[in-house]
């Protein structure tokens, strides 16, 4: 079982998206070739937790091309915060293998991932402008650089003003944009986002999935070899993990869903959908076409009975 | 000038205000009445006067020494608790070897403790701190070791990919994350420290509130007891008014209205 991400494997009715010209986006042959190794391979990926015998997961296989985009979906409990780890380098494999950019080694994965959690994470201890600069202070940056740049990533994220606020000041949704702007600046090569926008409202959330998607193309295509990234020819590459399908779909070229195919079986990647992360069109007009709805009926469908492959789905 | 705010304020103090005074009128009456004899609740004015009399050659003198022993044992005790943590922070196998270890001996009654410490280092200032210290220092680690380690685990994830060393981890989440909990410790630690002080000046001492109480019990200067507990009462209080500010100017962030927290 076996699902390898690359923007090749596109099905065909989807070819002639206006996505695919739209200009933040890489082309697949770019990605695949000019950067030797994938952001995230994970080959046989299986774990437990510790002390337990009982695989969380096994048997994944999952690869995401440097700059692209891959979103996760998966029930409640399945694992897909445990995946975010095990690619992070904060847990390690029982069996298989994990690489990032071509490194299996933990501090290394540490080294090129930040995680962006789900619910609050912001320090409410500092002010917004000292949780943006904390990565830079953790390197040793002195304190008047550190703020300096957190201020101008403040600025690219609309929240200059708040930058002397303590986070309690801010609304949820204002938080998970410093949220998103602590973790960019920390210039990884790799952002994981573990449920990002779960603590917020429908129509918040809504509307941080809007920005999200116009900042993180800017990011990759303005910045793919400079400021963000760490090596100057990696860009940033975003794994998302969701619920929420609409998310998914419109923060991703690649949505793939974890299940455990039977339910006490080990949870791997039982499915693969084409995403509308690049194409352009404002999220209510993108969340109104009927191919969009199509494909999120489709995931719907197989969240709902995972051991059922979906018609219109990939099937791994 | 707000009145709203007067109002506000008022309508948060009347029912404890109303409280006292009524309690107040019945020790006034109960006196004025000789329901009881003089040697057991003395009248108000008697104890004021007490109070306003004794103050300037032993009332006073005795605060200040008590004082500076309660001041010097929560400062020691608070210092070795901070650096306690710290030490456990850096290295999580003392703190987890300390742990049980500080649990076990909270249960040791300072009464037992107090007369060893007598015969051990004297009648002079020396055991009284040592007990102050002693009563501080447990509430205030046993919260500090606990909030160090009840950071939640996805945040330090987080803060891990964020380039935070364990050192860094430390000092910029754990430690400020435990800061309110510290100060729940130390806000139940102040209140009993002027006793503390006291039950040690019983144990053996020349001076001090506690000494004075040990003369004056046994004469029925029951007045002058009054005095006393009335001052005791008042220390305790602006100590505890002392942690309140100290721990706003210090965990702004943390909004939860100090008043709050049940010593």
């Amino acid at each position: 079982m076996s699902v390898v991400l690359a923007h090749t494997v596109v099905s065909p009715d989807r070819s002639e998206r206006p996505a695919v010209d739209s200009p933040e986006v890489d082309s697949p042959a770019v990605s695949s070739s000019a950067f030797g190794s994938p952001a995230v391979d994970l080959r046989a990926l299986g774990y437990a937790y510790p002390g337990t015998r009982h695989r969380v997961v096994a048997d994944l296989d999952l690869t995401v091309p440097a700059g692209g985009h891959l979103a996760v979906v998966g029930r409640s409990g399945c694992g897909k915060s445990t995946l975010l780890s095990l690619i992070a380098g904060l847990e390690e494999p029982a069996t298989g293998t994990a690489a990032v950019l071509g490194d299996r080694r933990p501090e290394q994965r540490l080294a090129s991932c930040a995680l962006m959690p789900q619910g609050d994470s912001l320090l409410p201890w500092l002010s917004v402008l000292d949780n943006v600069a904390i990565s830079l202070r953790n390197q040793g940056a002195s304190r008047r650089d550190a703020r300096a740049a957190a201020h101008a990533m403040l600025d690219r994220v609309g929240l200059a003003a708040w930058a002397r606020a303590r986070p309690a000041a801010l609304s949820g949704g204002m938080r998970q944009r410093a949220a998103l702007a602590r973790a960019l600046l920390a210039r990884k090569p790799v952002l994981l986002a573990d449920e990002p926008l779960a603590a917020l409202d429908a129509i918040t959330r809504a509307e941080v999935q809007q920005w999200l998607r116009t900042s993180i193309a800017a990011t990759t295509a303005t910045t793919g070899p400079s400021a963000i990234a760490t090596t100057p020819t990696t860009p940033t590459t975003l794994v998302t993990v969701t619920h929420d399908v609409d998310e998914a779909l419109l923060l991703a070229e690649r949505v793939v869903l974890l299940a455990r195919p039977e339910p006490a079986a080990p949870a791997r990647i039982t499915a693969t959908w084409s995403g509308w992360f690049g194409d352009d069109r404002p999220r209510e007009d993108l969340v109104g076409d009927p191919d969009f709805a199509a494909t999120r009926q489709s995931i719907l469908r197989a969240l709902a009975h995972p051991g059922i492959m979906p018609p219109s789905g990939e099937v791994a | 000038m707000s009145t709203r705010v007067l109002r506000t304020a008022a309508r948060a103090t009347a029912p404890a205000a109303v409280t006292v005074v009524l309690i107040l009128a019945a020790w006034i009456m109960v006196t004025a009445l000789e329901l009881v004899p003089e040697y057991v609740i003395p009248a108000p004015a008697a104890v004021l006067e007490s109070l306003l009399v004794s103050w300037p050659d032993r009332l006073g003198p005795a605060t200040a020494l008590t004082g500076i022993e309660t001041l010097l044992g929560i400062g020691i005790g608070v210092l070795v608790a901070v650096a306690v943590v710290v030490v456990s922070g850096y290295f999580p196998v003392v703190g987890r070897a300390l742990t049980p270890l500080l649990v076990a001996s909270q249960a040791i009654p300072v009464i037992v403790i107090g007369p060893l410490l007598t015969i051990a280092l004297g009648y002079g200032i020396a055991p009284k701190v040592v007990v102050v210290a002693l009563l501080c220092f447990f509430p205030v680690a046993l919260n500090l070791l606990a909030g160090v380690r009840d950071v939640d685990a996805r945040l330090i994830d987080t803060l891990r990919t964020l380039h935070a060393s364990r050192r860094a981890l430390f000092w910029r989440v754990r430690l400020p994350f435990a800061a309110p909990r510290g100060f729940a410790g130390l806000r139940v630690s102040v209140t009993f420290a002027p006793v503390a002080a006291v039950f040690a000046e019983y144990t053996g001492s020349t001076d001090g509130i506690g000494y004075l109480m040990l003369q004056s019990i046994p004469r029925l200067q029951t007045d002058f007891v009054f005095a006393q507990v009335i001052v005791l009462t008042l220390m305790s209080s602006l100590l505890l008014a002392a942690v309140t500010v100290l721990e706003r100017l210090v965990c702004p962030w943390n909004t939860a209205p100090a008043g709050k927290a049940h010593p």
